[in-house]
């Protein structure tokens, strides 16, 4: 790995107000599920109170309705700030033209990606790890109760959907080298996703894109260790091979 | 001995060739000024050396060895100052210089020392200002600046003066010729009057192909043996004379004064017999002093 290359990736997002950013979004999010979870009922009540209709009686929420708020607020908002925030870092080079800065010197194009993957999954995983903690902060003072292992299997589980996706970034990215372009095909594979996640029969059940429902299998209990592993193992092999893709391509690319 | 060689180099850009087998040898210790109008295809050929591009034909030798794709190896003895040179505008001058040695591959101390060295011999007044705030001129003297950092054998520089004013150019011409004696350097420029001034050889490109090539006081010695002015009170009668005899190749006239191009072979004493037989009072005759513009003009004109 070129420790240069990491210290000029990590400048884009130190030297800027990005990490900043990131660092409020994980807060809010993480506190909002929290908080939305527990005073679900009362905020609901106060709607139907303003539109004049009378009260309703919810069941009383408990943390895995906070579990739930969690991965819906990162899967909906936290995700699609990844994938912007994602293809604009790996397109910036080539839109800003610096890479003859870079590669005017004996760097490898293997090395260059490789710091360009890293530093974004740090600054993903850095991020999800801070909201991950303040969660189980707000989680504990609302509902006085956690699961502290199976929440961290879930977000590690989470975690690796969310580093497929930065990877897919990747690829259409230094591919296309548009950031446009680069973010249409990445919310395209982030959609299909979403979409195909419901058909479970057979080989299915073990697709990348189940991630998410293992995840929240492993909080309620209700999930099948082999299924999530085979899930898993596939979840890297698909990683591997993007990565290899990526690297393929953009060694055949033309740099300027 | 050429450090750098070029063989049979062509490039197309979809169905357009940008480089047509292109045969280009730059000697060791000397400044080779690569002219040649926008599009000819310096360009293309410097990112072709640098392996921004891949060829679809030919080969590049650097210090003797080819370069092979995905080779990159080299580049710790070249260094590259592009035209436009862009740099990401949330870093300092000064953090572009301590990247650029990390990657050349300093240790700390070696790195402020070269880093302090190339800031005084370049003139960079604002290193610790954001390169966004930086004009086009100043980003041009930075990436001389870390082009410099790695003191390379070869420096290929593209247009580097198209952005600075009168005075900042001035400087860096004479930069450029004290670097001379440390680095051979392959000189991209359409402004002929700045390779006149810096470089010892030069090389025309037109349509990615080499037109001609030479050392520049030979090429202008050359051509100035063949332009003469002749001063008359008459100037059409000259010119008819001229017109209608083989030892001229071309001419025209302003005023008094006609410019006589002769053909290769012809001689001053063939001209001053031909118009000893104009009846016509010939004021003066002498060897127009040849610029390279001039030079670059008649070549380009005759292709």
């Amino acid at each position: 790995m070129n420790k240069t290359m990491l210290k000029y990736d990590m400048a884009y997002f130190i030297k800027t107000p990005r990490i900043i950013i990131f660092g409020v979004l994980s807060f809010f999010l993480s506190a909002l599920a929290a908080l939305s979870a527990r005073y679900f009922n009362e905020l609901m009540n106060l709607v139907f109170e303003q539109e004049g209709l009378p009260p309703v009686e919810f069941d009383p929420p408990t943390i895995f309705d906070a579990y739930e708020q969690f991965f819906a607020q990162y899967h909906q908002i936290f995700v699609l700030a990844i994938i912007f925030v994602a293809v604009a870092f790996f397109t910036f080079d080539a839109a800003k033209n610096h890479f003859p800065f870079m590669f005017s010197h004996a760097l490898k194009r293997r090395d260059y990606l490789i710091s360009k993957w890293t530093v974004m999954l740090g600054l993903t995983f850095v991020s999800f790890v801070f909201g991950v903690l303040v969660f189980l902060f707000y989680g504990f003072v609302m509902f006085d109760t956690l699961h502290v292992g199976r929440f961290f299997i879930a977000t590690g589980l989470y975690f690796m959907l969310l580093t497929l996706i930065i990877t897919c970034a990747l690829l259409f990215s230094l591919w296309l080298k548009r950031m446009f372009l680069g973010a249409l095909l990445t919310l395209a594979i982030y959609f299909i996703f979403g979409f195909v996640d419901t058909f479970t029969v057979g080989v299915l059940a073990v697709m990348p894109y189940q991630l998410l429902n293992h995840a929240l299998a492993v909080l309620d209990q209700t999930h099948d260790t082999l299924t999530i592993i085979q899930t898993v193992i596939l979840t890297i092999l698909s990683i591997g091979l993007l990565l290899w893709l990526t690297h393929r391509l953009f060694k055949n690319t033309d740099l300027v | 001995m050429a450090i750098l060689r070029l063989e049979q180099l062509t490039k197309y850009y979809g169905s357009f060739k940008a480089l047509d087998a292109l045969n280009m040898e730059v000697e060791a210790n000397q400044i080779y000024g690569f002219i040649g109008r926008n599009g000819a295809g310096k360009t293309t050929t410097i990112h072709l050396i640098m392996r921004f591009l891949s060829q679809d034909e030919g080969a590049i030798y650097f210090d003797g060895k080819r370069l092979n794709k995905g080779d990159d190896a080299f580049k710790k003895d070249i260094a590259f100052v592009p035209d436009v040179p862009s740099f990401p505008s949330y870093l300092t001058g000064y953090d572009c210089l301590k990247l650029t040695a990390g990657f050349i591959g300093l240790d700390e101390q070696e790195a402020k020392s070269r880093i302090k060295d190339v800031i005084k011999r370049v003139d960079i007044t604002k290193p610790q200002y954001k390169v966004g705030g930086y004009s086009r001129g100043m980003k041009q003297r930075l990436a001389l600046a870390c082009a410099l950092l790695k003191q390379p054998k070869l420096l290929l520089m593209d247009e580097p003066t198209s952005a600075l004013d009168p005075l900042g150019r001035q400087s860096l011409l004479a930069l450029i010729k004290s670097l001379k004696h440390e680095m051979t350097i392959l000189y991209s420029t359409h402004i002929l009057y700045d390779a006149q001034m810096v470089c010892d050889k030069i090389g025309l490109i037109e349509h990615g192909r080499l037109i001609l090539e030479g050392q520049v006081q030979d090429i202008l010695t050359n051509q100035e043996d063949h332009v003469y002015e002749i001063q008359s009170m008459d100037p059409s009668l000259v010119e008819n004379a001229l017109k209608s005899s083989p030892i001229v190749e071309s001419m025209q006239h302003q005023d008094t004064t006609t410019e006589c191009t002769l053909k290769s072979g012809a001689t001053q004493k063939d001209l001053f017999a031909l118009l000893s037989k104009v009846d016509v009072r010939i004021e003066g005759i002498h060897k127009k002093r040849q610029s390279l513009e001039d030079v670059f003009m008649a070549v380009l004109n005759h292709e």
